[in-house]
């Protein structure tokens, strides 16, 4: 299936007639459509599912009102019409599919619209009743979501190598891509017509007596039977609804952590407001001084200068101080020697004209001493003045006093910023108490307890079935053998049987060859757009998920978002090589979170990944003039969206590279 | 990289019948009853296989079941009128 054509009247943004030309060569199968968020990349994605399939669904899963895709500034037009226009080709064949919606009033709901249908093959009308498996039959709604896709679906590809994750929907939905139904529902239908074989041949050797018991056990094990799978069926449904209140715990639970880091984050938040205001505090005091002192701030050049010569003539006082101790050392000395005639250090005897000169030089230093003394008394308050002089004498009180109001105003920000940083983690954490987390994984346990218990429930229901089994299948045999039974329905029976265990066994063995297939597809691909030498390939588990292994053979678990991106996208391209069609690709935002080098070999792989690929990308991701030139020549169109005036409309413009 | 749906549909089925036919030569000598062994043919797990995958999408089975079961009948048939054959 080619895409040809796509027509929008009134869908989503699209308000009026738009037309995307969408065939591509097969040299350059690349359609790239540029837009910026809320432009309507996802709608135009939305507008081929409704158009093949009359629906949408979320991304949730959940079905979307069609009411809901009209264009806003149509129903305010008063224009009660959606239409969708495909034009596509198929194994040869040109098909024009052709869905509307009208209302003759303003729409409140789905059931207001008028749907209508119309599917041309090569220009004929092909029946309405014969249209939705005709579309089936090109590419089926179960497998459409491999080929279009958006982010949120690589996401969920990414969950799958997440053992907590419930991804039993989307292992499925694999398998059917893979065409594992094909048998699955082929061993159901050969069971259920071996049934019918038995029922017959019950019926055929009822009529004799002696068959009697045995036709009764048989009635009796098929009871029994149908009671067990009844049981199981509850089992399952029980287990599935378990499994989902687990995986609705683990994600709460989730939610809960982030709330416990809020709650730590507030405490701290508080503490540190608590002491930046005391900060501002201690500013606002000084500040508050500084403006009391402010008045001397017109002599500060003078004290500053008489600090300087009042320093000067403490330093000389100092001097003078020293000096008098010395000279007072010095007198002692001399009276020492005058009074006792003998050098107290040597023991030298003074004769009489050295105490002559020693009272003549203690004259002389006690007037220098005297001298000295005599200045004191004018710089005794030296110490005092200084101290007061000094206010004055770092920097001026201005400079002071601008330099404390910047750091207040900084601080009372600061402050600010703190307190709406704290407002924001109190609003995350209104509503939660700290008994949750408690309660949360005492909910997880129970469950977790009752999953086991199902399972083993389950386990044993199963084991019973297979007994049962294995009676019915003695009980058969018997009847079968049995001379009033019909020898065709034996043999008929008899395939069957043979049919069910061949089947049984290739369901396996065939799941186990698709993953192989896939995980040598994957791993192939991933080879190829991987920036990490270190990478050897990927691994695949049960789920379908894919593990990295490095070149020693290990798995690597710490994986980045970008790297899961690049698996995802692998086991995605490995699935669309693997799958039972070949449809377009469309992919809606997809390289959201790769780095630039590991863009580059994706957008080269591109090309490579089908017959016609469309790629919906922002410039966030793609950056037009840096990472188109890796698609080389590869690029068969290009579109942008843009605004259409108001916001809620948008325009599809060709431009060329 | 096929170029068709029927490429795609055939390689991937190609896949299911070889592991198929495996499955049935491994089994076949097991099968205690004569005729069901003779009749347990490739031929007939190919056409089994092509119907189931042709209905693979359907979930109403009806049509399917009738199909598988017309192959056995016609193989049954077959095999009878070769046996009558055989006897004259």
């Amino acid at each position: 299936m080619l895409l040809n054509s796509l027509k929008l009247t009134n869908f989503g943004p699209f308000y009026g007639d738009h037309l995307i030309e969408l065939d591509v060569a097969q040299s350059a199968p690349v359609v790239v459509v540029h837009g910026e968020n809320m432009r309507g990349k996802t709608s135009l994605v939305n507008a081929i599912r409704w158009c093949l399939y009359g629906r949408v669904v979320s991304r949730t899963g959940a079905p979307r009102s069609t009411t809901r895709l009209i264009s806003y500034d149509a129903l305010d037009a008063d224009k009660y019409y959606m239409g969708v226009v495909l034009t596509f080709t198929h194994d040869g064949g040109s098909y024009e599919l052709e869905r509307h919606v009208q209302s003759d009033v303003r729409p409140a709901g789905d059931g207001d619209l008028k749907e209508s249908v119309s599917l041309r093959r090569d220009g004929q009308f092909v029946p309405e009743r014969e249209i939705r498996d005709t579309i089936a039959a090109i590419l089926h709604d179960e497998i459409a979501r491999f080929f279009l896709f958006d982010g949120e679906m690589l996401a969920q590809y990414e969950a799958l190598v997440s053992e907590d994750t419930n991804t039993e929907l989307l292992r499925q939905s694999i398998e059917r891509i893979l065409g594992l139904p094909a048998l699955q529902r082929a061993l159901e239908d050969i069971d259920e017509l071996q049934s019918d074989a038995n029922q017959r041949q019950k019926r055929a050797v009822r009529h004799a007596t002696r068959t009697k018991k045995l036709a009764s056990e048989a009635d009796q094990i098929d009871g029994d039977l149908a009671s067990i799978d009844r049981d199981i069926g509850d089992l399952t449904s029980i287990q599935s609804e378990k499994q989902q209140q687990r995986d609705d715990l683990v994600e709460r639970r989730a939610r809960i952590a982030s709330i416990e880091a809020d709650a730590q984050r507030a405490e701290q938040l508080n503490t540190r407001i608590r002491e930046a205001t005391a900060d501002r505090d201690d500013l606002k005091d000084e500040i508050r001084q500084l403006l009391a002192d402010a008045w001397a701030e017109p002599v500060t050049g003078r004290a500053v200068e008489l600090l300087d010569s009042l320093e000067s003539a403490f330093e000389e006082e100092q001097a003078d101080r020293d000096l008098a101790v010395q000279l007072k050392f010095r007198i002692d000395h001399l009276h020492n020697m005058l009074d006792g005639g003998v050098c107290p250090i040597c023991d030298h005897v003074a004769s009489g004209d050295q105490r002559t000169g020693y009272q003549e030089r203690v004259a002389e230093l006690e007037t220098q001493r005297s001298q000295i003394q005599d200045r004191r008394p004018a710089s005794a308050n030296l110490s005092t003045r200084m101290r007061e002089l000094r206010r004055f004498n770092s920097k001026s009180g201005l400079t002071l006093l601008q330099e404390k109001e910047r750091r207040y105003r900084r601080a009372t920000l600061y402050i600010r910023r703190l307190r709406q940083d704290l407002k924001e983690t109190s609003d995350r954490l209104r509503g939660h108490d700290s008994a949750e987390v408690r309660k949360i994984q005492e909910e997880y346990d129970k469950v977790i307890g009752d999953l086991r218990d199902v399972e083993h429930d389950l386990d044993a229901k199963e084991a019973e079935r297979t007994e049962k089994l294995s009676d019915r299948s003695r009980v058969r045999q018997q009847i079968r053998n049995l001379p009033e039974a019909s020898p065709r329905i034996a043999t008929e029976s008899s395939v069957y049987d043979a049919l069910t265990q061949a089947f049984t066994e290739t369901v396996e063995e065939f799941r186990e060859e698709l993953r192989s297939v896939v995980e040598e597809e994957a791993s192939d691909i991933f080879s190829q757009i991987t920036t990490e030498p270190g990478y050897d390939g990927l691994s695949i588990n049960d789920q379908y998920g894919l593990e990295i292994m490095d070149t020693s053979g290990h798995v690597i678990h710490e994986r980045s978002a970008g790297a899961e991106q690049v698996v995802a996208l692998a086991l995605m391209a490995a699935l669309n090589r693997a799958a039972v069609r070949e449809g377009p690709i469309v992919m809606d935002t997809p390289f959201g979170r790769l780095d630039v080098s590991h863009r580059k070999n994706i957008l080269e792989f591109v090309p490579t990944m089908g017959s016609q690929v469309i790629l919906l990308v922002q410039s966030g991701e793609v950056d037009a003039e840096r990472d188109l030139i890796h698609l080389k020549g590869k690029i068969g169109r290009q579109y942008r969206l843009t605004r259409d005036g108001a916001p809620t409309r948008s325009l599809i413009e060709r431009f060329d590279e | 990289m096929p170029d068709s749906n029927e490429q795609f549909a055939d390689r991937t089925k190609s896949r299911a019948l070889k592991v198929l036919l495996g499955r049935l030569t491994a089994l076949r000598p097991a099968i205690d009853d004569r005729a069901a062994r003779e009749l347990f043919t490739d031929e007939l797990a190919t056409d089994i296989l092509k119907t189931a995958w042709k209905y693979q999408f359907d979930v109403e089975r009806t049509e399917c079941r009738r199909e598988i079961h017309e192959l056995v009948e016609i193989a049954i048939e077959a095999r009878e009128v070769e046996a009558g054959d055989a006897a004259e």
